[in-house]
């Protein structure tokens, strides 16, 4: 499902951070992918080029997703600032909890 | 003030030794200050420890179950179909709930009652029939050893009453497992703690209700301007189409997307074939319809059934989350149609899943790991995602066979067998862990160790909290949300109402506050009512005590310290012992008990005052 | 207009009955509604509102043996003076939707809210429905359309939006004798 490194169009710097983003609940269903890879250097560079790319099926749920990079939630870092370096792995989450 | 609704001023003493039944009028005092529900329960349980000196069996017929609604129950209040039930856990020794939905609660309080307390033993295997203010005990061998659903087919059909709601206990429940269940209304069940077995050991197979009153309700007209408000809010939630499509089982991708979803008896948390069991799969495969509970939009539960393959037939309402993670990634099994199998044998056989699927896991790892040889458990050469070998443990243990007898008497027993197996075994108390891994959220860890009935999530559910924002909090914040979380979250048993539109969709507190004042006409605020059931977890702690629990108990499962996690976002977690302990510490002097988790002597005073004097 | 029920979609929560008993007698009451939400499980599942049909020929008047149940204007009422409360009607109603409750004396039914039926506007899985006759039958007609034959489907995607475009596949394969069915 997911898109492969070669048709990766972002050019804008000589060298953004590759990283793998992962979609889960409903956001994988609305993208209809469940992964794919991304270069961005931070979140906000991320979510700029994923509005990019998806357009309102991705913007739908901007206010509800929560954002954690390599297993820590951005809020616990520095939110939209947070950095990514190469290999980073994003996951996008539906705050539809448990408990 | 005066309270001019939510209250038929009497719960419904059984004694089922003598056949009798009484009313047991309580005051506007006793109303106001326990509330009800959970509230209730736990008052008759502290008055009848008393009574008994605090020496209680759980199977002797001193022992009583509670049950109660809530002031809320069978209102038009957002998701009003929650009781409570109550006892001496035979599991834990201790206190102990669990609560069921459905519509068995509300139609008992149209029977004019507030709670039903039962206590005593009936000479022959018998049920309760309460049709309206008309209450008789019904001996009725014939159920003996029947399903759930058998039991209900057979009693509805004795009375010929087709809309009585009854709820009732499988095999388990009559063979005393510690972990059977009380099931109503198809599959809702009060799983934990085993309250079935307490049941079961009374010789009362189900209860059946059949009411009519019209409910006490002070600002009727208010209640339905506040209510149908609230369902627009619910409706306007983004999310609220996803939930009703896939209810807790959207919470599989959510819980393995940050790595907390425990696999392989809770040794991982992280399962690589998640996406064979989660709501998606539910959703386009196996769902048939949307079933809720009463006075409910929110609609989670999701009846599915198995149209193809081995498990052809198999049909249940369910799986939820629990369910699906317990049987599925916890055992390593990525089958779903297995997974519907497997709740629906639980709800046939009344056994609590998760206490099932954490101790046939257990099992598992045992014979895997070469700690229990397999002459022990009857030469079962167990696997991982061995769904034959899962389904002969679970028949086992509901008929108490072989090694099923062990296991039948919960993680006590299997570790009073095999004491070489503690450390894998992850429970508190004796209560097994429910499906989320505590190893990354240190404030998960001390839910669970302080949690008064043992390791479940019910009191405090702090972990996607805490992984969202908190991981760096300070230890006092950490402590400050799990003891916000066992505050209102034992609220909305004390009223009668479901929690999850609160923590799910985001429901206002407040709005609870607004229903409280209208059915009961009086005026509280949220605050007023968080610190009744603040006073209750005192009271819940005080009956664990005088039981024996003491700061030793306040333990999280030995893994959350001893086994790092093996893969996934979270691999290497583990929670350090000091950083629990100072949480602990802590946590302690937030309730004001003292070092080793005793609450002051003059705190008992505040519930001296029994509800009759003998 | 025709009060309808969709029994696949009911989830069983009662919002219906409850609003039903409150906008007759502003009781909190499932049990005085005018409606039924009826639950079967495991074998088959159902959930399905039992709810009057205003019969045109309605079997409750002709079997009260005082004729005080009235067809009008698409509404069957019962006509509480002249009611003996023998309860026949109770027992003639083929789908059981007139009830009864021990602090009534008459057996009552649905009178459709004046034009405004309450349940509908409550439930929410939009379960029930209101809907003027020739509504009624459209969607199982469509449904039988495109169950018919050999309905394939194609996804696409159209200005990033996922749609789905059905078609039948022509020729249509042999159907068969309809006499032999072959």
């Amino acid at each position: 499902m997911s898109r492969g490194k070669e048709s990766m169009p972002d050019t804008r710097r000589p060298y953004p951070r590759l990283v793998t983003v992962k979609f889960t609940s409903r956001l994988r269903f609305d993208l209809g992918r469940d992964q794919e890879h991304v270069r961005a250097d931070s979140i906000a560079e991320l979510l700029a080029e994923l509005e990019h790319r998806h357009g309102d099926s991705f913007r739908h749920w901007s206010e509800h997703y929560k954002i954690f990079v390599n297993g820590s939630s951005i809020a616990t870092l520095h939110g939209s600032n947070t950095k990514l370096a190469d290999g980073d792995e994003v996951v996008f989450l539906l705050p539809v909890a448990g408990g | 003030m005066k309270v001019k609704g939510g209250y038929f001023w009497k719960a419904l003493f059984v004694d089922l030794s003598a056949g009798q039944a009484f009313g047991l009028p309580f005051d506007e005092e006793f109303a106001k200050k326990y509330i009800g529900g959970r509230g209730f329960n736990i008052k008759f349980l502290w008055d009848n420890l008393r009574r008994h000196k605090f020496k209680i069996n759980p199977f002797g017929p001193e022992n009583v179950i509670c049950m109660s609604p809530g002031p809320l129950g069978g209102t038009y209040t957002v998701a009003a179909g929650k009781t409570s039930f109550a006892t001496i856990s035979p599991a834990t020794g201790i206190y102990g709930d669990s609560s069921m939905g459905g519509v068995f609660g509300p139609e008992f309080r149209q029977t004019g009652h507030d709670a039903l307390i039962l206590s005593g033993r009936a000479p022959e295997l018998s049920y309760l029939l309460i049709d309206g203010a008309k209450v008789r005990i019904v001996p009725f061998p014939e159920l003996k050893g029947k399903s759930a659903l058998e039991a209900e087919g057979m009693i509805r059909q004795q009375t010929g009453d087709q809309d009585l709601k009854i709820a009732v206990i499988g095999p388990a429940g009559e063979n005393r497992v510690v972990f059977a269940c009380v099931n109503s209304d198809w599959s809702r069940n009060a799983g934990r703690v085993g309250i079935g077995a307490v049941l079961g050991s009374k010789n009362l197979k189900a209860i059946a209700v059949r009411g009519a009153c019209d409910l006490p309700v002070a600002e009727v007209g208010q209640l339905m301007e506040i209510t149908n408000a609230g369902f627009a809010r619910l409706k306007s939630h983004k999310l609220f189409s996803f939930w009703q499509e896939q209810g807790l089982m959207s919470v599989v991708d959510y819980v393995n997307g940050i790595g907390v979803m425990p696999t392989y008896n809770f040794k991982d948390a992280h399962f690589d074939r998640a996406d064979q069991i989660n709501g998606f799969v539910m959703e386009e495969r196996y769902k048939i319809g949307d079933t809720a509970c009463f006075c409910c939009p929110m609609s989670c539960g999701n009846a599915c059934l198995v149209k193809e393959g081995k498990y052809s037939g198999a049909v249940c309402e369910g799986p939820e989350y629990e369910t699906a993670c317990m049987f599925g990634s916890n055992l390593g099994i990525d089958n779903f149609a297995f997974i519907v199998r497997a709740n629906q044998l639980c709800d046939e056989l009344g056994i609590d899943t998760i206490s099932t699927a954490n101790l046939i896991g257990v099992m598992i790892e045992a014979v895997t790991s070469d700690l229990v040889p397999v002459e022990e458990v009857d030469g079962l050469a167990l696997e991982w995602g061995d769904e034959e070998g899962v389904i002969t443990l679970m028949h086992k243990i509901a008929n108490r066979e072989g090694v099923g007898d062990t296991l039948a008497g919960g993680s006590k027993a299997v570790i009073a067998r095999w004491p070489r197996l503690k450390p894998i075994i992850s429970q508190v108390k004796g209560l097994e862990q429910s499906a989320y891994d505590a190893r990354t959220a240190v404030s998960m860890a001390l839910a669970y160790a302080t949690s008064d009935i043992g390791a479940h999530h019910t009191r405090a559910w702090t972990l996607a909290h805490e992984m969202e924002q908190g991981l760096n909090w300070s230890p006092e914040k950490k402590v400050d949300l799990v003891m916000y979380h066992q505050t209102v979250r034992p609220l909305f048993d004390m009223l009668g109402v479901c929690r999850l539109p609160w923590i799910e969709l985001g429901f206002p507190e407040d709005y609870y506050e607004q229903a409280y004042q209208a059915v009961t006409g009086v005026k509280y605020s949220l605050q007023d009512l968080l610190a009744k059931s603040a006073l209750l977890y005192d009271l819940t702690r005080l009956i664990g005590v005088k039981l024996g629990i003491s700061r030793q108990d306040d333990q999280p499962p030995d893994r959350t310290f001893d086994q790092p996690v093996l893969s996934g976002p979270q691999k290497g977690k583990v929670v350090r012992r000091e950083d629990f302990e100072e949480l602990l510490e802590l946590y302690y002097r937030k309730r004001g008990w003292d070092q080793n988790g005793i609450p002051p002597q003059e705190r008992e005073r505040e519930f001296s005052e029994p509800l009759v004097s003998e | 207009m025709k009060l309808t029920v969709i029994p696949e979609r009911c989830s069983g929560c009662k919002i219906c009955e409850l609003v039903c008993a409150f906008h007759h007698y502003q009781v909190n009451n499932p049990k005085k509604a005018s409606l039924r939400v009826m639950v079967l499980y495991p074998h088959p599942v159902v959930r399905l509102p039992v709810v009057c049909q205003q019969c045109k020929d309605p079997k409750c008047a002709s079997n009260c043996p005082v004729n005080c149940i009235h067809y009008q204007d698409g509404l069957v009422t019962i006509d509480q003076d002249e009611c003996v409360t023998c309860h026949n009607c109770v027992l003639s109603c083929p789908f059981g939707a007139i009830f009864t409750h021990d602090d009534f004396d008459v057996p009552f039914k649905c009178d459709l809210c004046q034009g405004d039926p309450q349940c509908v506007k409550a439930c929410p899985k939009q379960a029930i429905q209101y809907v003027p006759k020739h509504i009624i039958g459209q969607t199982q007609r469509m449904r039988h359309v495109l169950n018919y034959a050999n309905m394939r489907q194609v996804e696409y995607v159209e200005a990033g939006e996922k749609k789905v475009l059905r078609y039948v596949q022509a020729p249509i394969p042999n159907r068969g004798n309809p006499q032999t069915g072959d």
